[in-house]
């Protein structure tokens, strides 16, 4: 039998990177993943992209902002990432790095518990290192 | 008065003219082809794909097992009175409600909001965990 002692939780993480030309803004993201002003809960989405923003300048899980390389990109997305995140950087693109829970309200835990990339003009962002 | 029920791990409902894919995507109002699109798709997928009308059902395959079609509606759904006074009808279905389906979108379908355009759509809401 195994004892753990010290924290423990069944709490879920997503570690994401988003790579973006344009300086984010919560609309500006929120239009990326596929809302508008039209969508019916348009002002939730971008409370929840400000915050994706924010959490965005604190770094991967586990980690901080400042250990982002692309070697720590590789090993958390895999090559493709990596080589698009050292690409983009080299163009001066924004790199956001940061981690979100599933402690949070419904909308955050949805996009929390999911797995998804979205590569777009002048836009990356790759949310599939999961910690669940 | 809502129009849908969960009863076991069966949601009964009243299938209304416009609950194709694209009347839930005209309420939800986002970019085709994006994430969100991609998110409400499953939703949709969860409340409605594979959805089987009662009385097809019961024409197809059970006519001649069962007396009419209020006593298949008794007898394999152990409906009361009061919901065949709501389901026997040629517009109820019925979708099975799988808790293992797609997490993300189950989480999502407890937000307030969402739990509004679920209930304008289905006529109700049964959705939660």
């Amino acid at each position: 039998m195994i004892i753990r002692d010290g924290f423990v939780t069944n709490s879920s993480s997503t570690s994401f990177i988003i790579i973006s030309k344009k300086e984010l803004t919560g609309e500006y993201l929120a239009k990326k993943i596929g809302a508008n002003k039209k969508t019916y809960n348009y002002n939730e989405i971008v409370e929840l992209c400000k915050k994706i923003i924010e959490k965005g300048n604190y770094g991967f899980y586990h980690y901080c902002y400042e250990d982002t390389n692309y070697e720590l990109v590789e090993k958390l997305f895999g090559k493709k990432t990596a080589q698009k995140y050292k690409e983009l950087c080299k163009k001066g693109y924004n790199v956001y790095c940061g981690s979100i829970s599933s402690e949070e309200d419904y909308v955050e835990t949805a996009i929390c518990l999911d797995c998804f990339k979205i590569e777009d003009k002048d836009f990356y962002l790759d949310a599939s290192e999961n910690v669940w | 008065m809502a129009n849908i029920i969960k009863y076991d791990d069966l949601v009964f409902f009243i299938e209304k003219k416009k609950m194709k894919k694209k009347d839930f995507f005209k309420m939800v109002k986002v970019k085709k082809n994006s994430y969100l699109y991609n998110i409400y798709d499953r939703m949709y997928d969860f409340m409605l794909k594979g959805k089987v009308n009662l009385y097809k059902e019961y024409i197809k395959y059970y006519k001649k097992e069962y007396k009419d079609f209020s006593e298949y509606l008794s007898e394999k759904y152990h409906m009361n009175e009061e919901m065949k006074k709501m389901f026997e009808n040629k517009k109820s279905c019925y979708k099975k409600y799988d808790l293992c389906c797609d997490q993300p979108i189950l989480a999502l379908m407890q937000d307030d909001e969402v739990k509004e355009i679920i209930c304008k759509f289905m006529g109700g809401y049964v959705y939660d965990y």
